[in-house]
């Protein structure tokens, strides 16, 4: 079947009344988290989670998909109006988004964010139906070496391109790793790390810990300090950009929208790093840089393009390869896992409706939240007048029950507050849950690539240089691992 | 600036690593050939230990990076002992009882007007359990007050 046969099948799966209303639910869903700071995707899909037990898993993904790149498009509204981003990957939307609100153009560059935002998107979603496929394809050509040395390489990506300490990266993604051999040894059935402990042969439960690391860690976090919120008052008409605008930004949306397709590809690249790139870029190719950070809507529209075409791109890797590149990504393949579905390379083949659902879903949610975000602009900034405490109420409450319906038992709520505070402290001294999480979730799919490669080999570890492909991915992996190092030697010399 | 924050955290990465790496030999680490069951988990232990006293070093110099201040810690250790207490008494006392007081503490930690918080931790764990145990299916513990639920 050609590619737009398998698209119109997608949308035959996608525009069922009940996938309809689960893409709707999940788009509005991820405005409402990405307009509220202080809970991002991540703790939302965790959140929600055990209510996908029941569903169908293509409906699952569907709505947790729309809560990611929901998020996206909700997430610049705080940045515009309160100079607080909803969530990290608009936080450079702040730098020329509040200025504009401050200079009186808050609803342009609301509107051409949300435009900019549905361009991207459209864009990304078309990029992944094209490029996703030939990629599923090339991976069922790899072996367990092969398997093993991109596991490696996508782990090291999320750590080097995730945060600026790699060695706190690395220490998480150990950790992760360890963590992730408690349980049943996947060859011999030997239970390993569980001290007698019958719910730890099963491993530790992901929905439980990724509550714990994402939703309790956020509440306690938010529990330390009184907020601020303050609205900017300002006139939300004329949300649609001016010609002049266009013609000042439909080069930095197209630039923007390319940037963030290519760096959402990347594991750990993911919509942070996008809109940052696509912000400096923009800067560096103007013609008067000296506007950025004064209200130039090219510093609003590329950031925002790029980070949502950035969220659609992330589904590639774990769509093809079954490589969770970010933690909301991550939260997605634990949904899938828990129906029995292993993402990679035959997923294509073996769920070809889940495939081409999920993709179709994503043209359908991109269009919803175009007709969502400018129409309800008022609604969503009336919605930031909520009192917090509220909100923090019901995700305490939502995390119990989450916690407690995955096996009706008091152990797992127990469990979520150990993670809880595990992620609260880990925040604390800065050190990234992410490589953690990741680390995890593709541990046992390492080791298992490991002890194959070394058993077929007969013990040679040489195998995995001998090949081509794998020698290519670890000497990437060697090599991102040296860059650190490689700066601070240049910084020294020229210092 | 030496943080003895962050040396604490080493030494509790460098303690997982060595329980990590002592257990596996315990379970058998088997040759490259033949891996056994401790074999992975050994040498991520080992790698973990490495790092954990390469971060040691550097936070020993002072240079293990920046992190966030705490704020007022009385809150998040309120709302982690009301938690706990709510693992321990939520099979006894059920949902409806130890979410009315852990929305309670909660919405207190959050300096919540009274009034309200009262109302919140009246009608959220009712509400919430109508939601989830009878229209979602999901069952949750009565407790006390299994002769109402």
């Amino acid at each position: 079947m050609g590619l737009f046969e398998n698209l119109a099948n997608g949308f035959v799966v996608a525009l069922s009344a009940s996938n309809l209303f689960y893409c709707a639910l999940g788009a509005i869903l991820g405005t409402a988290i990405g307009v509220l700071p202080g809970l991002g995707p991540p703790a939302t899909i965790a959140l929600l989670l055990p209510v996908t037990f029941r569903m169908e898993p293509v409906s699952a993904v569907i709505m947790l998909a729309g809560i990611f790149y929901g998020a996206m498009y909700g997430g610049s509204t705080t940045s515009i109006l309160l100079n607080i981003p909803g969530e990290a990957a608009s936080v450079v939307t702040c730098l020329d988004g509040y200025k504009m609100a401050r200079n009186g153009r808050a609803g342009a560059a609301l509107g051409i964010s949300a435009i900019g935002s549905f361009i991207a998107g459209t864009l990304g979603v078309l990029g992944v139906s094209l490029m996703a496929p030939t990629l599923a394809s090339f991976a069922l050509k790899f072996g367990p070496p092969e398997y093993c040395c991109l596991v490696f390489l996508g782990l090291m990506m999320a750590i080097y391109l995730s945060e600026e300490s790699v060695l706190k990266g690395l220490m998480m993604g150990a950790l992760g790793l360890l963590l992730g051999t408690v349980g049943l040894d996947p060859v011999d059935g030997i239970p390993r790390f569980t001290f007698g402990v019958n719910r730890l042969m099963d491993g530790v439960d992901f929905v439980v810990m990724a509550m714990g690391l994402f939703g309790i860690a956020e509440i306690l976090c938010n529990l330390e300090a009184p907020e601020n919120r303050e609205v900017f008052k300002t006139s939300l008409k004329g949300l649609l950009p001016t010609l002049e605008d266009w013609r000042q930004c439909w080069a930095s949306v197209l630039r923007g929208s390319v940037l963030g397709f290519f760096i959402g590809v990347l594991p750990g690249g993911g919509a942070i790093i996008s809109s940052f790139a696509s912000y400096a870029l923009e800067k560096r190719l103007s013609k008067h840089p000296e506007r950025f950070g004064k209200g130039a809507i090219e510093g609003v529209a590329a950031p925002e393009a790029a980070n949502n075409a950035a969220s659609t791109s992330s589904f590639i890797p774990l769509l093809t390869l079954g490589i969770p590149g970010n933690a909301s990504i991550a939260m997605i393949f634990v949904a899938l896992m828990i129906h029995g579905i292993r993402p990679g390379p035959l997923l294509l083949q073996e769920h070809p409706d889940l495939f081409w659902g999920v993709i179709a879903s994503m043209y359908i949610g991109n269009a919803l939240l175009l007709a969502l975000n400018l129409p309800l602009i008022n609604f969503w900034v009336r919605m930031l007048k909520v009192p917090y405490q509220y909100l923090a109420v019901i995700v305490v409450v939502v995390c119990v029950i989450g916690a407690y319906s995955v096996n009706n038992s008091a152990w797992d709520i127990g469990m979520m507050v150990f993670f809880g505070i595990l992620g609260y402290l880990l925040r604390k001294f800065a050190f990234p849950a992410s490589p953690f999480i990741l680390a995890m979730i593709l541990g046992p799919m390492l080791e298992k690539t490991l002890q194959q490669s070394l058993i077929a080999s007969g013990g040679d570890f040489m195998t995995f240089l001998n090949r081509p492909i794998s020698a290519s991915l670890l000497l990437a992996a060697g090599l991102l691992m040296l860059t650190p190092l490689a700066k601070s030697l240049w910084k020294k010399q020229k210092g | 600036m030496r943080k003895p924050g962050d040396i604490v955290v080493g030494l509790c990465f460098l303690a997982i690593g060595i329980a990590f790496t002592v257990g596996s030999v315990k379970l058998k680490i088997g040759v490259p050939t033949e891996p056994q069951a401790g074999f992975f988990p050994f040498i991520d232990g080992i790698i973990l230990i490495a790092l954990s006293a390469l971060f040691l070093f550097q936070a020993w110099r002072g240079r293990a990076g920046d992190s966030p201040a705490f704020g007022r810690v009385g809150g998040p250790a309120i709302v982690v002992l009301a938690l706990v207490l709510y693992v321990a008494t939520l099979e006894t006392l059920g949902y409806v009882i130890t979410t009315a007081i852990l929305s309670a503490v909660v919405l207190r930690v959050m300096e919540t007007k009274p009034g309200i918080l009262v109302l919140v931790s009246l009608i959220l764990p009712v509400v919430s359990y109508l939601l989830f145990d009878r229209l979602l299916g999901v069952t949750l513990p009565p407790g006390l007050m299994a002769a109402i639920f």
